[in-house]
């Protein structure tokens, strides 16, 4: 928990502006075009930077902190730490401790260090409207930030390893496929050997078992070439490997100005020490891995010269060939097809085994990359059953699991436009209800008993389908295609009796924020600035939903509202209202004091002040 | 069979990994019809579990599996998240029409679910099975409102263990002020001890209301339940009969852990035990004794279950009558539901994790001074 104590604005449209912000609740009024949204969008611009932020907001603090206006605020974090953040348009902002040393370490636009929570109007909209998409999700996955950064790289490293066993898949089926087709058009030259008469002369035999060789000679370059190519991936892996070392161990424990330095500075040594082992090591192992290559490279030598030897005999033995009867002739050429069809097969076979074995690698591959995504699902059913219980029951969070899957949805329309089959819809019902990792074994398997039994789409149309899908369908991607969880926000609009729930897209713009305020405000500790949309907001959800969430949770954050209903100062008891005007050139603070110093003002500017008020003293029995 | 929470360690990936496979595996262990299916389909309930759902849900071959797995899926479509699990269990469910509102669907669908559950088992006497419909009959048995009697603060609690057990208490609203308090436990475990349950609920409210004397009502309940049950069910049955006016508590044991009365005066606690009466109900033909006790202000009344008085640790050692009534001494003078917490809470702090295999049914009266 931290808070804003102070912020100050040097130039632009709000020159001179200078307010202490309490704890709990501040509430910003003024007219339109007084520059409430510019003070707003000046604690999040000297806090977090442009970054990430939504265009219109930078566009904002752009046009009207412009000409090098200074941004300054005080924060207290966490215990009794002051800080100082200054920041003025398209500069490094300087972070500065109370005794005014700065501060090069850390990275505000990260938003770690102090990291608040700011919402314009539209961001807020944005997030009620966007059913399918991240921004639901970002809600959520924000709040376990670091378990999700873990998963999600663990995530990224296991699809780059089922990326790199799809190209090897689909590299051995191509290779596979290429084999089979000159397989075939050796067509079947044993049967035709065999047809022919006895040979009786000794010369073919020879020229056979040198063409024979001429197959074997090839595939043992290949393998010299593979285990070249390995030793020298190795060897890079070890490059890479002493790079991160000397990362990993580099000095980096001491903070220069800190008290502990010298406390600190042994174990930096310490840590330098082992480097130098480290780095033994490694170039011992580069070593080998040289001297490996160095073997490889002899071995081709060798082998390079009886290959010539081989080359030269053959040549001979064509020449005789050549010279030979032209049943010889004929002979020998079967005999050598023979032999090339051998060598194609012993090739295909091990290539199956090959492509068995990546299969096989895949099925577990896969099955990590879809449980640990499953984990992510399970983290966001924890957050959203957490928010639930701080945002009440008007409001209802939930998790769709795997409901935002447009592009599996997508896949499967292509795959039925092949299958010349009617009624698509009706198909896609029953499709969607089969997991992509299901449907791709199918696929896979050419499986049409199952895919008959699971669909019941009947023996002729599961064909139909089931083979376009084939056709047109990549099993390995689609297996792990993305899909999402869609997250429900959703507001009870009935008053009374039955509940009557409708998501955030469906609502009006005063609902959709009515929705997310609760979820907005329960969701951490860090200060929360909230620009509200100008719109009729009913005032039975602001009083149920937000009122008493604001007034509950701003002991536990600090707020600071743009708004434009007086419920919410005035009920929720704000701590500070400030009044907003401007002449036309330039805003200012007009007033600022507690809601009842500010009650003429509130009864001018905002909607329902009046009646907020009378509600107000009934609340507490005061005229 | 291997143990079953390996089993299910295995499928959670199997299905992922090989689906196909999955499927065959799990129409084996629907085929097999033994206990390993309930538990299974009881342990995967949560969330995360969709995959496994789904499953299910796709299993359905023909009528008897549908009749089978029906009650799990509509338990299920209510609360699944997943998205391709809910297409699926909507799938399956296809022409059962489940989607009426509100509670009197789910007791329509529960009476439904039973009695179909009920032919099936006359015909094959099969057991211990639909543990999710045995619970909900047992909570639709318990009682929904507590009649007021001056002077008398009382309450009761069941928690149902994993595979629900047989335990039965409920409170009559009785002609002149009376009330009545019952307390049992059915033998074995399930859908039949959950329907012998329901009628020794139902024999027991027709008989109490026509007002013969204690032990004439227990051997008429006695003889009814005998008729309609099989030879080997029985039940053991506390009934009472509280008169506010005199404060005197008649009542009929009829085979259970005698309920416990604690007398505090100046000098020390003491405890009476609620004895007499007869053999358990449903056995045999059979006479009961009345029992009457005098009751006096301040008086504590602990009816209890061998849930609570057995429950375990994981050092398999009982938690005991004796501790029950030390724990109870420690609440004289505190609010009924107090006490029922407080002993509760101590039933649980022995166990100590350990799973609790018995439903726990506590009922506490006090007399207020």
């Amino acid at each position: 928990m931290w808070l804003v104590e102070k912020i100050e604005i040097s130039g632009g449209f709000l020159p001179g502006l200078s307010v202490d912000i309490p704890r709990g609740l501040t509430c910003i009024i003024g007219p339109r075009g007084s520059g409430k949204s510019t003070l707003a969008e000046a604690f999040r611009f000297a806090v977090c930077g442009t970054s990430g932020v939504p265009k219109h907001c930078v566009d904002l603090i752009q046009a009207n902190l412009a000409g090098g206006a200074l941004v300054t605020i005080t924060a207290l974090a966490e215990g009794s730490n002051r800080y100082t953040i200054k920041r003025a348009v398209k500069q490094q902002p300087v972070l500065l401790t109370s005794d005014g040393r700065t501060i090069n370490t850390v990275d505000l636009d990260r938003g770690t260090f102090l990291p608040l929570d700011a919402y314009s109007s539209p961001e807020i909209e944005a997030i009620a409207d966007e059913v399918l998409g991240q921004r639901r999700r970002n809600l959520l996955d924000e709040l376990r930030s670091d378990q999700m950064r873990t998963i999600e790289l663990s995530l990224a490293e296991s699809a780059r390893a089922l990326d790199a066993n799809a190209d090897r898949i689909r590299a051995a089926q191509r290779t596979i496929q290429n084999l089979t087709e000159q397989i075939e058009e050796l067509g079947d030259v044993r049967a035709r050997l065999n047809a022919l008469a006895p040979s009786d002369r000794e010369t073919a035999g020879d020229f056979v078992r040198l063409s024979r060789q001429q197959q074997l000679n090839q595939r043992e370059i290949t393998k010299l070439d593979a285990a070249d190519r390995d030793l020298r991936t190795v060897g890079q892996t070890l490059d890479q490997l002493r790079k991160d070392a000397q990362l990993a161990f580099k000095s980096r424990l001491v903070e220069e100005q800190s008290a502990n330095a010298d406390l600190l500075r042994r174990f930096d040594d310490r840590l330098a020490a082992l480097l130098g082992t480290v780095e033994e090591h490694l170039s011992a192992i580069s070593g080998q891995v040289r001297q490996a290559l160095d073997i490889v490279a002899q071995a081709r030598q060798g082998i390079t010269q009886a290959h010539a030897i081989h080359a030269s005999e053959l040549a001979k033995s064509t020449a005789l060939n050549q010279a030979a009867s032209e049943q010889a002739r004929v002979r020998a050429t079967l005999e050598q097809q023979v032999a090339r069809l051998q060598g194609l097969e012993e090739q295909r076979m091990e290539l199956n085994a090959e492509l068995k074995a990546l299969l096989e690698g895949r099925k577990s591959l896969k099955t990590t990359h879809i449980l640990m995504r499953d984990q992510i699902s399970t983290l966001r059913e924890e957050v959203a059953s957490e928010l639930q219980r701080e945002a009440g029951q008007r409001v209802r969070i939930r998790i769709m699991r795997n409901a935002d899957h447009l592009a599996y949805q997508q896949m499967l329309m292509d795959g039925l436009r092949g299958a010349r089959v009617r009624s698509h819809d009706e198909l896609m019902t029953t499709l969607m209800q089969l997991r992509p990792e299901q449907l791709a074994q199918l696929i896979q398997a050419n499986d049409l008993d199952s895919f008959e039994e699971l669909t019941a789409f009947g023996s002729e149309r599961s064909r139909k389908i089931l083979d376009s899908f084939r056709e047109i369908v990549d099993p390995l991607a689609l297996e792990v295609i993305a899909i999402e969880d869609r997250i429900g926000i959703e507001l009870n609009v009935s008053p009374a009796g039955q509940p009557n729930f409708r998501d955030a897209s469906d609502l009006s713009r005063g609902q959709k924020c009515t929705a997310l305020l609760p979820i907005l405000l329960a969701r951490r500790d860090s200060p929360l600035i909230i620009d509200q949309p100008e719109d009729n907001l009913d005032n039975h959800f602001i009083f149920e939903t937000v009122v008493n969430a604001v007034q509950r949770l701003k002991r536990r954050r600090q707020m600071i509202f743009i708004t434009h209903n007086a419920n919410i100062p005035v009920l929720a008891e704000a701590d500070l209202v400030l009044v907003m005007n401007s002449d036309g050139r330039v805003g200012f603070v007009e007033k600022l004091g507690t809601i009842d110093e500010c009650r003429e003002q509130i009864i001018d500017l905002l909607e329902g002040g009046r009646e907020a008020f009378e509600l107000r003293s009934k609340r507490y029995g005061t005229a | 069979m291997e143990p079953p929470e390996i089993f299910y360690e295995r499928l959670r990936h199997l299905v992922v990994e090989d689906p196909r496979d999955a499927r065959r595996v799990f129409l084996q262990l629907l085929d097999s019809r033994g206990p390993a299916l309930d538990h299974f389909l009881g342990r995967i309930s949560s969330p995360p579990d969709g995959r496994l759902r789904q499953l299910v849900a796709n299993a359905l071959r023909n009528q008897r599996d549908r009749e089978r797995l029906a009650p799990h899926l509509i338990a299920w479509q209510e609360i699944e998240t997943d998205e391709f699990t809910h297409r699926a269990i909507q799938s399956a469910l296809g022409g059962l029409d489940t989607r009426s509102a509100g509670q009197t669907a789910l007791a329509l669908e529960v009476a439904r679910l039973t009695t179909a559950i009920g032919r099936e088992m006359a015909q094959r006497e099969r057991l211990n099975r639909e543990l999710e419909i045995a619970r909900e009959v047992q909570e639709h048995l318990f009682p929904q409102r507590l009649p007021s009697v001056p002077g008398l603060d009382y309450c009761g609690r069941c928690r149902p263990a994993r595979e629900v057990g047989g335990d039965y208490y409920d409170f009559l609203d009785l002609p002149k002020g009376r009330l009545g308090i019952a307390i049992g436990d059915v033998s074995g475990k399930g859908i039949g001890a959950a329907l012998m349950m329901a009628s020794l609920e139902a024999s027991l409210r027709a008989q109490a209301s026509v007002g013969h004397g204690l032990a004439e009502l227990i051997k008429r309940v006695n003889s009814l339940v005998y008729e309609a049950s099989s030879a080997n069910r029985y039940a053991t049955l506390f009934y009472a009969e509280y008169y506010p006016r005199s404060r005197r508590l008649c009542y009929v044991n009829a085979g259970h852990n005698p309920p416990v009365i604690l007398r505090k005066s100046a000098a020390a606690c003491r405890v009476y035990r609620l004895e007499t009466g007869g053999p358990v109900i449903g056995l045999l033909r059979q006479c009961y004794q009345q029992g009457s006790f005098p009751l006096k202000r301040g008086d504590l009344i602990v009816l209890f279950t061998d849930g609570i008085s057995e429950s375990m640790n994981t050092r398999n050692e009982e938690w005991g009558e004796d501790r029950l009534i030390e724990v109870a001494k420690t609440c004289h003078g505190v609010p009924a539901s107090e006490a029922m917490t407080r002993i509760l809470a101590a039933a649980e702090a022995f166990a100590a994790g350990a799973p609790q295999h018995d439903d726990m049914t506590l009922v506490v009266l006090r007399v207020l001074a």
